[in-house]
C-alpha cells in the first residue's frame, strides 16, 4: 500500500466519522463545565476554606481572652491561647501567600515560570508549615497545663499533676498517631512537580519539533 | 454563541475524533481528550470567531491540547466527568469497509513521534505546506523536509508490516 492509498483510506475514515452521531447541545454545555473545574481552582477554593475556619478559631480564642469563661486567675494561663494566635496568624499567612501565587493570570506569565514559582514558594512555605505544626503542639499541650490551677482547686497535687501528664500524653500521642498517617501531608507540591515535569518533556518535544 | 459553537463542534467532530484516535488508545482517555479539546475550543472561541470558518485554528487547537495540555501523567487527577458517559468516540478500528487497510494505517501512525503523528495527520487531511507549517508553528522547508522522512518511515513501517 503506497501513499496515495493511504489517503484514500484516509478520506473513507473521514466520510465514515462525519457520518457518525450528532452532538447535543447539552452535552457538549455539560463537558465544558465539568472541565473547567482545574487543579487550581480545587486549590484555591480549598484555601479560601481554610482561611474562614483560621479566621472563626481566631475569634474563638479572642472570645476566650476577653471574656475569660474557664475562670483563669494567673495571667500565664492565657500564654498557650496567646501561642495559638500566633499559629494561627501563620497559617493565615501561610494561606495568603499560597492564593496570590495561584491567583496569576496564566495569559500573562508562561506556564514554565509560573510552575516554577508555585514549586518555590511552596518550598518556602513548608518551613512555615513545620513552624505552625510546632507551635499548634506546644499550644495543645500548654492549654492543657493551663487548667492545672483549676484543678488544684478541686484535687490534691498529685492526681492533678497526673491526670494533666495523662492528657498531654494521650495529645502527643494523638499527633504522633496523625503525623504517621500523613494526615498533615498535602500532594499539591507533588502534582505541581509532576506538570513541571511533563513541561521539560514538553520542551523536548519543542526542540523535535524544531530540527530538520 | 453557544449554538454557533456547538454547531461548529459539530461540523467538525470527525477532525476531533481523529485526534482523539491517534493520540489516545483507550476509550476513557479518548473521551477525556475529546472534552479537553471541546474544553480549549471554547476558551478561545471568543478571539477566532472569524477565523472558525478556516479549521486551521481547530486543528492547532486540537493538535496542540492532544500534544501539550493534554498527557499521560498531567490527565489524570481530572478523570471520569459524568459526560464521559455520553460521548461515543467511533473507533479507527471498527469501519468495516476497509477494515485490514485502516488497520495497517493506524499500526504504522502509532510508531511516530508525536509530532510526526500530527504532521501527517494534516498531510492526509490534503493540507498545504503552508497551512502544515502554520498550525504547527514550523517552517515551509521544515515541513517539507519532515514529511518526506515521516512518508519514507510510514512506507518503510507498512512494507513490513504488510510481510
Amino acid at each position: 500500500m503506497n501513499l496515495e492509498e493511504l489517503k484514500s483510506v484516509w478520506n473513507a475514515y473521514d466520510k465514515q466519522l462525519q457520518s457518525s452521531k450528532v452532538l447535543n447541545e447539552k452535552l457538549v454545555r455539560s463537558m465544558i463545565k465539568e472541565r473547567s473545574q482545574t487543579r487550581m481552582t480545587k486549590v484555591r477554593q480549598e484555601n479560601k476554606l481554610l482561611f474562614i475556619v483560621m479566621i472563626i478559631e481566631l475569634l474563638f480564642i479572642g472570645a476566650i481572652l476577653v471574656g475569660n469563661p474557664f475562670d483563669f486567675v494567673y495571667t500565664s494561663q492565657y500564654i498557650p491561647f496567646i501561642l495559638l494566635s500566633v499559629g494561627i496568624v501563620l497559617a493565615l499567612i501561610n494561606i495568603y501567600k499560597n492564593t496570590s501565587v495561584l491567583s496569576v493570570n496564566l495569559s500573562y506569565v508562561t506556564l514554565d515560570s509560573f510552575l516554577k514559582n508555585v514549586i518555590n514558594e511552596y518550598e518556602k512555605n513548608r518551613k512555615l508549615q513545620q513552624w505552625f505544626g510546632g507551635i499548634m503542639l506546644a499550644s495543645a499541650c500548654l492549654v492543657i497545663v493551663a487548667f492545672l490551677p483549676n484543678k488544684l482547686e478541686n484535687k490534691e497535687l498529685i492526681p492533678a499533676l497526673t491526670e494533666t501528664a495523662v492528657m498531654i500524653a494521650i495529645t502527643l500521642a494523638v499527633y504522633f498517631l496523625m503525623l504517621k498517617s500523613g494526615i498533615f501531608k498535602t500532594h499539591t507540591k507533588e502534582e505541581f512537580q509532576n506538570d513541571l515535569k511533563e513541561l521539560e518533556d514538553l520542551k523536548a518535544l519543542v526542540d523535535d519539533l524544531h530540527q530538520v | 454563541m453557544e449554538k454557533e459553537f456547538v454547531n461548529l463542534i459539530n461540523t467538525n467532530r470527525g477532525l476531533i475524533y481523529k485526534v482523539c484516535n491517534l493520540y489516545c488508545h483507550d476509550t476513557d482517555d479518548k473521551k477525556d481528550l475529546f472534552q479537553e479539546i471541546v474544553l480549549q475550543l471554547w476558551a478561545s472561541y471568543p478571539r477566532f470567531r472569524g477565523e472558525a470558518l478556516s479549521t486551521s485554528w481547530m486543528y492547532r487547537v486540537a493538535l496542540n491540547t492532544a500534544i501539550s495540555c493534554f498527557r499521560k501523567e498531567s490527565r489524570k487527577p481530572e478523570r471520569k466527568a459524568i459526560s464521559a458517559d455520553e460521548l461515543e468516540i467511533p473507533d479507527m478500528a471498527l469501519f468495516s469497509a476497509e477494515q485490514d487497510k485502516i488497520s495497517l494505517l493506524q499500526q504504522a501512525i502509532e510508531q511516530l513521534s508525536e509530532i510526526e503523528k500530527a504532521i501527517i495527520m494534516l498531510y492526509l487531511e490534503n493540507k498545504s505546506y503552508e497551512e502544515i507549517a502554520e498550525i504547527m508553528g514550523i517552517s515551509l522547508s521544515n515541513v517539507g523536509v519532515r514529511l518526506n522522512r515521516i512518508k519514507t518511515k510510514l512506507e518503510k513501517i507498512i512494507k513490513a508490516n504488510e510481510q
